[in-house]
């Protein structure tokens, strides 16, 4: 699997423009808005709430 | 293909395929395999589903991607899609710090930074709609902007250029495999959304290795398998298929292929000959005493989108409760490992895997199984998150007796704030005595997720606005908080014929609006709750 060669640190400062871009692209591809699935799968925010959580603590 | 020839192991690839969330291997994947490698099968596993994500979301295929823009493909696009060539000089440059970003256990320190980490993935991903319009990538799940469950509609779409799972297995995937000189790929299909992906990286294996053959199992496919194996087209994809339980029936099935031995033998196994398909009967036995554990071997369990190894385990098959109206395992044998075999397994993944995290995956284990369990790891260190029935039993010394065992989250399915509802789900929880269960579990430290269903039938607006006023009155006792709307199992039951359980298929779908706001409460560190904005539609 490909490595990165670029982990060196944080994200790069966001310019403006690229914020506002970002935040815009998100909204109209429905990106904020929480999906979910029958009871038995675990959607991505669940995963990512499970994942979070565990490491939180 | 290899001969196979008496005394020479066959040759089997395993693998997993895409979407399924990138965080943790998916758990059949190093079953299987540790099961056939037990046994003495040569196994190459490989989490495609993985490599999936982090080959589309590499610098170098994002830039190439945009690269291979054509001039019509730009005139086409719609302002959603401009958007994200605005973006696209952001998306090249910043792709791979993103994805190391989800790696590092610092990011999920941050009130939702590795929530924006994830976003800002889903975002680039939709960069390939504008190569191929007809489904839309996110982590973990794929919408297909057609009837994906059409036999007829797949069969078509398998070879067409829009195909991006064509396109992605034949530039990633298709070398690899070959490689292995397979005499057999097993292919999992657990979610509809698989069936595409499998049928394609099938139909390529098929095209490019004579003789290749193509094993399906998991639970997707189990339910659908006769509709795919009697089409003329998507049928040549497929030479076996394991319905159900696949531990025993795997090395049943490739001990008999090694051997030349007869498959009418081999329980649970769809098969064919010159004649056509053959369903055996399923294997209805099962006992965890002789499995063996999970082996993640050969998988790369440092390149999940998560800092740390966090492992799948098993700990049950089915629910003990097994009344439940709506479930789909509703009326299933229960099975499950003892403690002390979960506690040896997590021991043994710890110390060969680093893993300190685990997800229990079974769907309905007994809350005294998770207990003794407590009891028993309860110095080891080791964090973990489960599903659970809301027991009344549950009191607050067993709350804290599981957070001292490592517990920190529960996935909890309540379904409903009405009791009238909830008895004719045959639930068989007490809605008054959930509230000092939460408040046990909060008190304890352990985060509770809640699952509600609307739209059961004979549900009224009474029996909904009890839900939300159950689930507004409790919110700060709940971390998080989802919900789904009801779709009978298989549809309407229709009748036995022939002892066949015939079912007409349910048309009616559930459309909500305003029932969730993405935002997040500063005390609880929630990611997203429930209001009382509810608004639903009924779509026939």
């Amino acid at each position: 699997m490909k490595k990165s060669n670029r982990e060196e640190g944080k994200l790069d400062s966001k310019s403006k423009v690229v914020k506002t871009l970002l935040k815009q692209a998100k909204v109209k591809w429905g990106i904020n808005e929480v999906a979910k699935k029958g009871a038995f799968f675990i959607s991505n925010q669940e995963s990512l709430l499970d994942a979070g959580t565990l490491l939180r603590d | 293909m290899r001969a196979l020839f008496f005394g020479i192991r066959m040759n089997v690839v395993n693998v997993n395929i895409p979407p399924w969330f990138p965080n943790q291997p998916y758990l059949s994947l190093p079953l299987l395999t540790g099961i056939l490698r037990k046994e003495g099968f040569s196994v190459y596993q490989k989490d495609i589903n993985l490599s999936f994500y982090d080959n589309l979301l590499s610098e170098e295929e994002i830039q190439y991607q945009v690269n291979t823009l054509t001039k019509s493909k730009i005139d086409e696009i719609d302002p959603k899609q401009k958007l994200l060539l605005d973006l696209k000089n952001f998306f090249v440059e910043n792709v791979e710090k993103i994805k190391w970003e989800t790696r590092q256990k610092e990011s999920f320190n941050a009130k939702d930074y590795a929530n924006n980490l994830f976003q800002d993935l889903d975002l680039i991903l939709k960069l390939y709609t504008i190569s191929f319009p007809e489904i839309e990538l996110s982590l973990g799940e794929i919408k297909y902007h057609f009837d994906y469950l059409n036999p007829d509609i797949i069969s078509s779409f398998l070879e067409s250029e829009s195909n991006i799972f064509k396109y992605y297995f034949s530039k990633y995937e298709l070398h690899d495999i070959l490689n292995q000189h397979p005499d057999i790929v097993a292919i999992g299909v657990t979610t509809p959304e698989q069936l595409i992906p499998a049928l394609s990286l099938a139909s390529l294996l098929k095209a490019n290795a004579d003789g290749l053959e193509i094993l399906l199992g998991g639970d997707y496919i189990s339910r659908v398998f006769n509709t795919i194996i009697q089409h003329d087209i998507l049928g040549e994809l497929v030479d076996f298929v394991i319905v159900g339980n696949a531990e025993k029936a795997i090395v049943n099935f490739c001990s008999a292929k090694e051997n030349y031995g007869d498959l009418h033998t081999v329980k649970s196994l769809v098969w064919k000959n010159e004649k056509g398909f053959i369903c055996n009967p399923i294997e209805s036995s099962f006992t965890y005493s002789c499995l063996k554990f999970p082996d993640f071997d050969g998988l790369h369990l440092s390149d999940y989108f998560f800092p740390e190894v966090y492992l799948p385990i098993e700990i049950s098959k089915g629910c003990y409760w097994g009344k439940c109206s709506f479930c789909e395992i509703k009326g299933k044998p229960y099975f499950q490992k003892r403690a002390s075999q979960i506690m040896e397994e997590m021991i043994q993944q710890n110390k060969k895997y680093g893993a300190s995290y685990f997800a229990f995956v079974s769907s309905s284990p007994s809350p005294k199984l998770l207990l003794e369990l407590s009891e028993r790891i309860y110095d080891l260190g080791l964090k973990w998150s489960a599903f659970l029935r809301p027991e009344s039993y549950i009191d607050e010394n067993f709350a804290k007796i599981l957070y001292n065992g490592g517990c920190r989250i529960l996935y909890i399915g309540f379904e409903s704030g009405s009791q009238r509802v909830l008895d004719a789900m045959h639930k068989g929880i007490d809605i008054t005595k959930v509230e000092s269960l939460l408040k046990n579990f909060k008190n304890a430290g352990i985060k509770i997720h809640g699952y509600f269903m609307f739209g059961f039938t004979g549900e009224t607006e009474e029996d909904r606005k009890n839900t939300i006023d159950f689930i507004n009155r409790n919110k700060g006792l709940f971390y998080s908080v989802s919900y789904s709307g009801y779709v009978e199992p298989y549809g309407s039951f229709k009748g036995e014929v022939n002892g066949l359980r015939i079912y007409k298929p349910s048309r009616k779908e559930f459309t909500y609006k305003k029932l969730l706001q993405n935002t997040c409460d500063e005390d609880n560190n929630r990611l997203y709750y429930i209001n009382l904005n509810l608004e639903i539609t009924y779509e026939n």
